[in-house]
């Protein structure tokens, strides 16, 4: 895993892979932030969409 | 292409990715499904879900309380088809009477058809999102089709405010009517409909938008409002508005003929503010704090039973249960609508002024 990580970091994919992580790491923490969210909610609302 | 692009392009296609791995991994787990409005037809334009189908219910971000179960010919939850022509009991009511929470035996239509083997079927009307203005716009349209020996009301908090801001395919309070509430027409996904009508159909195939609106209870409307809320505002009681006192008086008048039956043949049945109640160890359920809504209620309560129409509340029979065995009758905090017991107990109320009430509760022959 080290070394694919070191070849990847050191190679032309370096600028792809960093900004799929990001782009991984904001939507989860939206999910995250979600969910979290929810818990407070109480009300009662649900949907039939 | 420049580096920004690059790296903007990337982050999109992780975020995908990670979207993909979710929307996989919901599929495999009981998050709300099947759960999903019909178009309206011509002789019935209100809300109701799609029929004959298998649906799949969970709450909460950790799918607790699963259960199944299935929509019947019209789209109502119920394990049988209701045949048009026939006899029946109307049961009508929000997301308390559709039930999905609960076992269909253990709703207060369940369980009055346990009670009452010799009544009509028991007729649930009940959509998630409903208001006291749908339960008397369903009238007519369902007297046109069944014939309703009673009609059981059941009335909870939010059921009269509601009634102003009603969602497309439900009905709103409107003064100048007779019974006094009109429907808000539903878009229908085909011929000019809008983009948006269309993909909410399409993206609620998705798992993950199944889960974030229907477990999550992920509404913007919603997040915005709580995004901006502080701490608990003081209690300023609120009380009846201009207007409101004719509306409910209209109501109570209405609502027998709304079904095609005598006032006797109604039953309202109050809720509880079983937070009050759980807040003073079982010595009250009536709100701390009055709002339009709960005023309302109790007015709508008043109008009804000084026209002869039966009026249930719960309060006292909550309070005594539990008061007896401490036991909740909902799935509060998380979920307040009613659990198995809640229904049992309304359901013994309600059979009990039925039994009174007369033979012809009895089931009679239907249409050949």
């Amino acid at each position: 895993m080290a070394a694919a990580l070191r070849r990847i970091a050191a190679g032309g994919w370096r600028v792809v892979a960093l900004g799929a992580v990001v782009g991984a790491e904001v939507t989860a923490i939206a999910m995250l932030a979600l969910i979290s969210a929810s818990r407070s909610t109480t009300e009662f609302i649900y949907f039939n969409f | 292409m420049s580096r920004t692009l690059t790296t903007l392009l990337a982050a999109a296609l992780g975020a995908a990715l990670l979207l993909m791995v979710l929307e996989a991994a919901l599929r495999l787990l009981p998050v709300q499904n099947g759960l999903a409005g019909d178009d309206p037809s011509p002789d019935w334009p209100t809300h109701r879900l799609r029929s004959d189908v298998h649906y799949t219910f969970s709450d909460a971000w950790d799918l607790r309380n699963v259960h199944r179960g299935v929509t019947n010919n019209m789209g109502y939850v119920a394990p049988f088809p209701y045949r048009p022509g026939s006899d029946g009991i109307a049961v009508v009511g929000n997301s308390f009477i559709e039930g999905l929470m609960n076992r269909y035996e253990e709703t207060l239509q369940g369980q009055l058809a346990r009670l009452l083997p010799d009544a009509p079927a028991m007729l649930n009307f009940g959509v998630s999102g409903a208001s006291l203005a749908d339960y008397i716009g369903l009238g007519p349209m369902v007297s046109r089709r069944f014939r309703v020996r009673w009609a059981v009301v059941v009335v909870v908090a939010g059921d009269f405010v509601d009634g102003f801001t009603p969602p497309p395919g439900y009905f709103g309070w409107n003064a100048g009517n007779a019974p006094p509430v009109q429907l808000r027409p539903q878009p229908v996904c085909s011929g000019a409909a809008s983009l948006l009508t269309c993909t909410e159909k399409l993206v609620r195939l998705l798992a993950i938008v199944r889960y974030t609106r229907g477990n999550l209870r992920f509404d913007l409307r919603h997040f915005l409002h709580t995004s901006v809320k502080g701490a608990p505002r003081p209690c300023v009681p609120e009380g009846l508005q201009a207007g409101d006192a004719d509306l409910l008086a209209a109501y109570a008048d209405r609502l027998p003929a709304a079904y095609g039956v005598p006032p006797e043949r109604v039953i309202l049945v109050f809720d509880a503010d079983r937070a009050e109640l759980y807040r003073s160890h079982g010595m009250s359920t009536s709100t701390s704090c009055p709002t339009r809504d709960s005023v309302a209620r109790n007015a709508l309560a008043a109008a009804a039973a000084s026209r002869g129409e039966h009026v249930i509340d719960m309060g006292p029979v909550f309070a005594a249960y539990f008061k007896a065995t401490g036991g909740r009758l909902d799935y509060s905090p998380i979920d307040w609508h009613w659990n198995a017991a809640g229904h049992r107990l309304a359901a013994a109320e309600v059979a009990r002024i039925m039994r009174l009430g007369a033979p012809e509760t009895e089931r009679t022959p239907g249409p050949p």
